[in-house]
């Protein structure tokens, strides 16, 4: 069954066998850079880079710009708003009355946007080339308690179910000439059917799911073991190393020196 | 080449869910008013599929699907709710009012009946699935197979020119079963169709008088269920088993027994053969 929830796209490149920890890692100190930074072509360049990687590691750009599509509604609003109620710079663009807009009020609208862009696109290297199997034992093993990252996986494993369920219970009440026509609160009042029938059926499903966890000796007072446990390699822990050089450097040439700091110009 | 007195009608119908290989390939068939049709086939061999195109829960990618002889593709689910019933495997699919009695008024309701009318549909249901006791209790809070009677009620309450029920007898006990099978067989007499999706070739033996095979979203057989349940070759290809008292009857073709599909008729034929009155007394 096809989903939209998981970003998740199976492969066997670079990306996808480094361990699941070191991509948090790197999401974390990306994302710490690039809310210190901010300078547009420096922004620009790390989406390249990172959709460089995304596209060199077998996403395809099908799913990318479907990505886009749901992130640009709020980057246009952001680049939009942003001028109008920054007002630093002195190149003037438009006085009208209380409206001020500046030329660097406009860059900044920009960079702000992709900054956001970047974020979230480094976000999706870690989401697009972990399965989810792998996501939740780099959580347990960063220390998130077994039973959280089992309720988890259970969420993450559920989310079609639910929506094939809603879809049965829907086709259900239709088939009894609940008509879902009329817009609003009209239809609002249609769905409560469904919403009930399903919530219902999902308690019960919750339910039996608890109990077959506990036939199985799900929380039995013993050291568990794992089947897929996961190992840092020895280029994985070369890679932490790397990255973590790099954002000392990074840093001490954002604090230094003023790298990225202004607008446009990298210095 | 509508046929004016179908009241479903299957026109080459091909199907398919996205990205998915064909469930149904180029289907053609014709359901008339007051027949009890059997749908078989193995998992997955498309008679879920089929079925929802009868009340238009699926559209064909291609082909047409004629209810009454209007294509289901211009016409909405609730609209067809009319003409066609649908009760699904899983009761809990639909159950969500606080009593049964609502539970089995909710399609008619939406149908537009009121008062009296209502009152009486709604109690001749409850009546004929043994719920007249239970009307004020809440559904989801009773057992697995009486939600199930309460969704086959709530659906027979429509009155629709056709039922199908998808895989009814799941959780139902001998003689809810034999209930069931008396009210579908009381709908036949008064005109209206019936089509039963099931694995239970025992059920499809006794009681229904014609009988379509899927095997693969291909239609394999459609006809007689006598004719197609003497066909085993035919039948093991698309995996089903016929019922052992016809496997028996075939087994003992050569000492002169005629088919039969049910033990009655079975226990008919070998008294006939040998002359004996039979053990139960029955003439």
């Amino acid at each position: 069954m096809s989903t939209t929830f998981d970003v998740y796209v199976p492969g066997r490149s670079w990306l996808h066998r480094v361990d699941a920890r070191v991509k948090i890692a790197y999401v974390a100190l990306i994302t710490i850079l690039l809310l210190i930074w901010f300078n547009l072509p420096l922004f620009v360049l790390l989406l390249v880079l990172t959709h460089i990687a995304l596209l060199a590691s077998g996403i395809p750009w099908r799913r990318l710009s479907t990505l886009w599509r749901a992130l640009l509604p709020f980057l246009i609003l952001v680049a939009v708003l942003w001028p109008v109620f920054a007002h630093e710079g002195t190149t003037q663009l438009v006085h009208l009355g209380p409206l001020r807009i500046t030329g660097e009020g406009v860059i900044g609208g920009l960079a702000t946007a992709m900054r956001f862009a970047a974020i979230s696109f480094s976000f999706i290297i870690w989401l697009a080339t972990t399965d989810q199997r792998a996501l939740v034992r780099s959580f347990v093993r960063l220390g998130m308690p077994y039973k959280l990252g089992m309720s988890l996986t259970i969420g993450l494993r559920f989310i079609p179910t639910f929506a094939a369920l809603f879809q049965s219970v829907s086709e259900a009440q239709q088939s009894r000439a609940l008509a879902l026509e009329g817009r609003g609160l009209q239809r609002a009042r249609a769905m409560i059917p469904i919403l009930i029938a399903s919530l219902v059926t999902t308690l019960r499903m919750s339910e039996q799911l608890g109990w077959t966890l506990e036939a199985r000796a799900f929380g039995a007072p013993v050291r568990r073991t794992t089947l897929y446990d996961l190992a840092m390699r020895p280029r994985d822990w070369l890679l932490l190393a790397v990255l973590l050089a790099l954002f000392i450097v990074l840093l001490l040439l954002t604090f230094q020196a003023g790298f990225g700091q202004s607008l446009l110009r990298p210095w | 080449m509508t046929d004016p007195r179908a009241l479903i009608e299957v026109d080459h119908v091909s199907f398919s869910y996205e990205d998915a290989p064909p469930a149904l390939s180029d289907v053609s068939l014709t359901i008339a008013p007051g027949e009890f049709v059997a749908l078989t086939g193995a998992n997955g061999s498309g008679k879920t599929t089929l079925a929802k195109h009868f009340n238009g829960l699926l559209r064909p990618s291609s082909g047409a699907v004629r209810v009454d002889g209007s294509d289901t593709a211009s016409r909405s689910i609730s609209e067809l709710a009319h003409t066609v019933g649908y009760v699904f495997q899983n009761p809990d699919h639909q159950i969500f009012l606080p009593t049964v009695a609502e539970e089995v008024g909710f399609g008619p309701r939406n149908l537009g009946v009121r008062g009296a009318e209502l009152e009486e549909q709604v109690e001749a249901a409850l009546a004929l699935f043994e719920l007249s006791e239970l009307r004020e209790r809440h559904p989801t809070l009773l057992g697995r197979g009486v939600r199930r009677r309460v969704a086959l009620a709530a659906s027979y309450a429509m009155r629709p020119r056709l039922l199908v029920l998808d895989e009814p007898t799941g959780g139902l006990d001998r003689r809810a079963t034999d209930q069931l099978m008396t009210v579908l067989h009381d709908l036949v007499a008064e005109g209206r169709s019936v089509v039963l999706i099931t694995h239970d070739m025992r059920l499809v033996g006794e009681h229904a008088e014609r009988m379509i095979v899927l095997n693969g979203g291909v239609l394999r057989a459609d006809g007689s269920t006598a004719e197609i349940m003497a066909c085993h070759e035919l039948l093991h290809a698309a995996g089903i088993r016929p019922p052992a008292v016809a496997r028996l009857a075939a087994d003992l073709r050569d000492v002169g027994l005629p088919a039969a599909l049910t033990v009655d008729d079975f226990v008919k034929n070998v008294v006939a053969l040998a002359g004996v009155p039979r053990a139960d007394g029955a003439p």
